[in-house]
Parts: structure tokens; sequence; C-alpha cells
């Protein structure tokens, strides 16, 4: 059902236009290296923030200010995603570092909707320092993200 | 603070050199390929034209192979768009192929299909 409407996606016109097109697809692409820049450039700074590797800033200001820059950039990203993915998706859904980057964002998205649940986040965002449990989060963001990026770039390779 | 300053601009500096040095070639480069150039012959299982990179799957004597073909714009510029071929379609590759014996990929230089020839990289082809 999933994989069908995903197919479906290289039937558009939108695709069609995009498999035709001198300048759309290397256009679309920079705008998802744009999306990528906003999103792992923020996030990596708020993480290496909440490990005190960087000291400088208060978390209750720099906190919500780089998770919604964070965010901007995450929409921008799958967005253009979308995008790229519909000019050949059988060729991506049977690619093991498309999948895997697929699996590794879903994990990153479940790490963000636990931190954001978490009581000590609302306690850091009222100036509290940051406990060892957002700690760890904030390490396996770090992981993650630099993982996801890593497996975009290995679609080509495989 | 000004030991800083001197950090900053040598590394400004080394990076702006490094902008500037000759591109090193990735996927889209020829170090993964051969320098030796080989013909091949195919039945075209799937035609891909389109970005990041147009290529055509083939089924040969030795098994599957994968063929890029140029750019988007060198692929069209061959004249090797949409319709040209179809899957089923006998076609003869001159190009290089991947040094590691075990990836099925060849880089097409040429490819010949129905008696019509599509020169991807005119200035590479070398005829014996």
């Amino acid at each position: 059902m999933l994989t069908a409407l995903l197919l479906a996606l290289g039937d558009t016109a939108l695709a069609s236009a995009l498999r035709q097109s001198d300048i759309a697809y290397p256009l679309v692409a920079s705008a998802h290296i744009m999306g990528l820049g906003l999103l792992v450039g923020s996030i990596v700074t708020l993480d290496l923030r909440i490990l005190r590797i960087i000291k400088r800033g208060t978390l209750s200001e720099l906190a919500p200010l780089l998770s919604r820059v964070a965010a901007g950039g995450f929409m921008l990203a799958i967005l253009t995603g979308v995008l790229l993915f519909s000019v050949q998706p059988a060729h991506y859904l049977g690619n093991s570092a498309f999948l895997l980057k697929l699996s590794l964002i879903s994990l990153a998205l479940i790490n963000v909707m636990v931190v954001h649940c978490l009581p000590s986040w609302r306690a850091m965002l009222a100036g509290q320092p940051a406990t060892l449990l957002l700690k760890l989060t904030a390490l396996i963001s770090l992981t993650l993200w630099l993982a996801i990026i890593t497996a975009g770039r290995w679609i080509a390779f495989v | 603070m000004r030991s800083k300053n001197t950090a900053i601009t040598v590394i400004s500096a080394l990076a702006a050199i490094l902008l500037w040095l000759p591109e090193v070639a990735a996927h889209h480069g020829w170090n993964w390929a051969e320098d030796k150039q080989t013909e091949m012959t195919g039945t075209i299982t799937e035609v891909f034209i389109g970005p990041p990179h147009p290529r055509l799957m083939i089924e040969t004597d030795t098994g599957p192979w994968q063929v890029d073909l140029g750019n988007p714009r060198q692929t069209k510029a061959a004249g090797f768009v949409e319709g040209e071929a179809k899957t089923g379609d006998t076609v003869l590759i001159r190009g290089h192929r991947s040094a590691n014996k075990d990836e099925h990929i060849i880089k097409a230089v040429r490819a010949t299909i129905n008696n019509k020839q599509y020169t991807f990289y005119p200035e590479l082809l070398r005829e014996d």
C-alpha cells in the first residue's frame, strides 16, 4: 500500500517535469542541501551546547531558537527530498543506503519527540541546567544526524 | 586574542587554497574505472534517462551490468533521449569497466543501439 503510493509518485507530472528539465533537479538538490545545512548546523550547535562542549549563551534562549531553525530546515529537506525521490522511486526503494537513511530519520524524530516530552527539557527552557538524561539525548541526536548525512551521501555509492 | 585571530586567518587561507585545488573525482569521475577501453554487448533490461545520472541496465553473458551514461546534459547532447531505446533492444557499449572486478558497472563512452551510435564523450573515444 505504502510502496504503491511511493511508486506512484514517479508517475506524477511534477516527477516527469523534474526528469526532463535541465535546471529543476539541480535547483531542488541545492534547496535540499540548504535544508540539511540549516537542520544539522542548528541541531549540532544545540547538542554541543547541551553537552557543554560549547559554553557560551544560555540554553533558555538558544534551545527554542535552534530547535525552530532545525525544524524549518527539516521541513525544507523533507519537501525537497520527496521531490528528488519522485524522479526514480523504484530505484531508491531498492537502495540499501536510502532505506537505512529513512530508518535513521525515524529514530531521530522519535528522539525529538522524547526530548520535547521530558520534564527536564521544560526545566532547561526555564533556566535549569541540562540533566544527564538530556545530555544523553543530545549525544544520541548528534550521532543520528551525522549518520543520516553519511547514509544519504552513500546512496550514490551502492 | 591576537593568536586566535592569527589562527582564523591561517585556517581561512588554507580553506581558500583547498577550494582552488583540482577537483577530487568521486562517483562522476573516472578514477574508479579501468584505463582500458573495452566493448560489451547486452540486452537492455531498464532505461533511465534523467537526473542525477542516466543509465541502462543490461543482461550480458557475464550477468547483469549497470551502464552509466553521460550526465543528463551530455546524454541529451549525444542524441540519447526518451524513445531511442527500449527494454529488449541489443546494445553494444564501448567504455571503461569498473576497476573492481566484483562491481558490474561500465562507464559508457559510446553506445550503439539499432545501428545508431550515441557518443557521450566524443573527446575520449578511442578507435582500435
